[in-house]
């Protein structure tokens, strides 16, 4: 098996925020909106271009997940309140999210600082609507 | 009583010198020693391993009997060997209740005897005293029920459940069962997906040590459902020793490692041809690629079969090998491989316990 690290804990953390505690130690708040943003299924992203379908602004701020269940060992797939459930999320992706979108709760590192700033600068995608980060 | 009578300790002592080989640890702080009775100078003792198929079971009889006689005082030993199948659950989701394990048996390519490797793990785990079903995942080549023995229709149980069919003490499922052997059966993926549901969620299978589940060749539709349906304990490749199969083996591999399905290792099938009228091994496909591929790749090599016409005989007449003919030589590359593969399965679980527990046992319902 590959060393990847793998989820030993998933669970909701607060209105908007998925908590994903890592087997390495790391933990990761996702905000579930930015979460939705990011699906990866057929319907958001082209499956041969890789060209994005979904525009972020077509996901509304109030949209949560309903329900969020395992799939096999290696991801999970959310029901959403805007009728959305196609995704699926692999363990390694939702890992990938949260190296570039999200300040882990461990050792701080100067790209998350980075990212920050540019939220404050108004920068497209995720950094224009806050991206989970608790700062 | 006095203080040489023996002790129970005295002889935990002594077995704690016996050493599991596969899980790398003494067999009384594994927990294997029950039933401990000291009876003037007999002692009888239960091991409890961690799976019946456990492949040196009678050379962990031998050292606990051979130690225990040794303790000054014994004069007769009774050891007996039980098992209590471990779950190994990689993935920690609710999978099927009753289910300890559910091993996947999958190849890159088709031609590999993977059908019959399946169906003949099965009954050396049946043969070793665990309970075993099968799933014949193959939707659009089923096989097993010929392959088997076993025809029919499945009835509906209680709560609407499918009841398997049952062929040399194992419960089957096949798409055989379900359609005309025929008509060829003309699907799209969603459909796969639903059946592979039905096979594993909505089958009766009671209690099982072991599910194996022959999956169709290549890497489609319907691994890619029996990976997200069930949490998978792992799977087994299936290769001949050609490097056509070696490459598509490979595939077939990196895709479970995707799911993260535990690869427990390779099988090398119609490994070599014992020619029955002058006893000589023939390599017909070369040999050892399957090794080879094991080392390239970091996975553990479960063991080889030989090609042998009594297999393809045996599968044709609903008789498998390791039935028909426990003694053959395939029937014993078969039995050693079950070993094997049971064996990977206890280590997965010894590993698993005691560490993370299950990542989502129950869905998570959002609350606003």
């Amino acid at each position: 098996m590959s060393g990847k690290p793998v989820p030993v804990e998933i669970k909701q953390s607060g209105v908007r925020e998925l908590r994903i505690a890592w087997s390495d130690g790391q933990v990761n708040d996702f905000d579930v909106v930015e979460l939705r943003r990011s699906c990866r299924c057929a319907n958001c992203v082209d499956e041969l271009t890789g060209t994005q379908i979904l525009h972020p602004t077509q996901v509304g701020e109030d949209v949560r997940p309903q329900t969020i269940r395992q799939v096999g060992n290696y991801a999970f797939q959310v029901n959403w309140t805007d009728g959305h459930t196609s995704g699926i999320f692999t363990f390694d992706y939702l890992r990938k999210l949260a190296e570039v979108t999200n300040a882990p709760s461990g050792p701080a590192s100067a790209e998350d600082g980075s990212a920050g700033e540019e939220e404050s600068s108004g920068g497209g995608g995720c950094g224009s609507h806050g991206c989970g980060c608790s700062h | 009583m006095s203080s040489d009578i023996l002790s129970e300790d005295a002889v935990l002592e002594v077995l704690g010198t016996v050493q599991d080989p596969d899980l790398n640890r003494d067999i009384v702080s594994l927990g294997f020693i029950k039933d401990v009775v000291i009876d003037g100078g007999k002692v009888s003792f239960k091991v409890e391993l961690t799976t019946p198929a456990c492949p040196v079971k009678e050379q962990l009889k031998m050292e606990c009997f051979t130690k225990v006689s040794g303790i000054p005082g014994v004069e007769e030993v009774d050891v007996e060997m039980t098992a209590q199948t471990r779950q190994a659950n990689p993935g920690g989701s609710p999978t099927l209740p009753g289910v300890k394990n559910i091993v996947a048996v999958a190849s890159g390519k088709g031609g590999v005897g993977k059908s019959t490797i399946a169906i003949n793990l099965a009954l050396s785990l049946k043969a070793s005293g665990a309970a075993v079903g099968l799933i014949d995942a193959d939707v659009f080549g089923p096989s097993m029920a010929m392959m088997f023995g076993v025809e029919g229709q499945p009835e509906m149980g209680e709560n609407n459940k499918i009841l398997p069919l049952e062929g040399h003490g194992v419960k089957v499922i096949s798409m055989a069962f379900l359609s005309d052997s025929d008509r060829p059966v003309i699907w799209r993926g969603p459909m796969v997906h639903q059946l592979i549901r039905q096979f594993t969620a909505d089958v009766e299978w009671g209690e099982l040590d072991y599910l194996i589940v022959d999956l169709p060749p290549g890497t489609g539709d319907a691994q890619l459902s029996m990976s997200q349906v069930v949490s998978m304990s792992g799977v087994v490749i299936v290769t001949t020793p050609q490097d056509v199969s070696l490459i598509d083996a490979r595939k077939g591999l990196k895709m479970f490692e995707q799911l993260k399905v535990p690869i427990l290792g390779i099988i090398e099938n119609m490994s070599y041809f014992i020619c029955p009228n002058c006893d000589e091994r023939h390599e017909i496909f070369r040999h050892g690629g399957g090794r080879r591929t094991a080392e390239e790749l970091g996975v553990e090599y479960l063991g080889e079969i030989p090609l042998d016409p009594a297999v393809v005989t045996g599968g044709d007449a609903g008789q498998p090998i390791v039935v028909e003919a426990p003694e053959s030589p395939a029937a014993i590359a078969c039995n050693k491989v079950a070993g094997r593969v049971a064996a990977r399965l206890s280590i997965l679980a010894e590993q698993s316990s005691g560490g993370a527990g299950p990542v989502m046992p129950e869905p998570i319902d959002w609350k606003s």
